[in-house]
């Protein structure tokens, strides 16, 4: 029984320390959306990201969470998508492709430890994200 | 250049802050029951058992018998947290090269599943959908490649069964146990 509780006691500790770390991600990134939300630069980079987005079915607001999922961490990137207002298939979509590709500097350097090629792991990856994207944005209108 | 004016600036710096501490605290509310059962889990070497049902699932994916244990630690745990348990069985050699491109190729869609799929259920995600399409990515993926990556995949050094035949009988053989046990427990 106390080896329950013991572990239970752990596990809260770790949980709230985790819940700091997402914090510490999440709090910057969604203050930075909203404010950014404010000022002509979101339309900025929402009409540049707006073609090449629009063949997965996101607008061009969703770039920012990508780009910080893809490059920082998956928690960064809910605290962006957290603050703009996407539709359930938006989020879907967004989720689908950071759960294929994410903090990918940090992961890839942990797989090129266990000897597997830098191309390889990103290529699996954001060839995958892409891919499925487009097969649910296309999927879901039917 | 007309509507951006940042002259409500205490109310939308208010609202901003009181919107990711709502985040936070959605998330905490995950994060916080998951790691109490990752605990949970590592008390009980649960892991350790999971990894032992799941040997016939690593052999179906054409990969080894010692690579059950990385799978099911990149599976539940993800990349990050469970790569000291993935690089050191690459490091033991207890893994072989083919072993860690497959395991890569699994574990790139479907890692770390049970948080990365409830983070995304404040915003309105369907856990089910979004675990059940990784999952299956991973299968389809890494059954292609195990299939088309017989012979070059593997390093000299290793000894490589033909493991076409073994596959297929393993995937027919693949022991319930598992699911009886669990039932029993219960």
């Amino acid at each position: 029984m106390s080896d329950i509780g013991g572990a239970l006691a752990r596990g809260a500790r770790k949980g709230l320390q985790t819940t700091a770390i997402l914090a510490r991600a999440i709090v910057p990134a969604y203050i930075a959306v909203s404010l950014l939300a404010r000022t002509p630069v979101l339309d900025w980079i929402a009409a540049a990201a707006g073609p090449l987005l629009r063949w997965i079915g996101l607008p061009g607001e969703a770039a920012l969470p990508l780009i910080l999922g893809l490059f920082v961490n998956l928690y960064s990137a809910i605290g962006a998508m957290a603050s703009l207002a996407l539709t359930i298939k938006e989020a879907t979509i967004v989720a689908i492709v950071l759960s294929m590709a994410h903090a990918l500097v940090v992961e890839t350097a942990v797989t090129s430890q266990i000897g597997v090629p830098v191309r390889f792991a990103l290529a699996v990856r954001l060839g995958l994200a892409v891919a499925l994207a487009v097969i649910v944005n296309a999927a879901w209108r039917l | 250049m007309g509507s951006w004016e940042l002259s409500a600036g205490w109310p939308v710096l208010w609202e901003a802050a009181t919107g990711a501490l709502r985040t936070v605290l959605k998330m905490a509310v995950i994060v916080v029951p998951l790691m109490m059962a990752v605990e949970l889990l590592r008390t009980f070497h649960v892991l350790d058992r999971l990894s032992r049902w799941m040997e016939p699932g690593a052999r179906a994916l054409g990969m080894s018998r010692e690579a059950a244990f990385p799978l099911v630690a990149g599976t539940v745990l993800g990349i990050s947290f469970g790569s000291g348990l993935i690089i050191d069985s690459f490091r033991e050699g207890r893994i072989t090269r083919r072993d860690s491109l497959l395991l890569t190729a699994f574990l790139a869609p479907c890692h770390a599943v049970f948080e990365d799929t409830l983070l995304f259920v404040p915003l309105g995600v369907n856990p089910f959908f979004l675990l059940g399409l990784r999952l299956a990515t991973a299968l389809v993926l890494t059954l292609t490649l195990a299939h088309f990556w017989r012979g070059p995949g593997e390093t000299p050094a290793v000894t490589a069964p033909r493991r076409v035949t073994a596959q297929h009988e393993e995937r027919d053989a693949r022991p319930d146990a598992g699911r009886h046990s669990d039932r029993r427990a219960r």
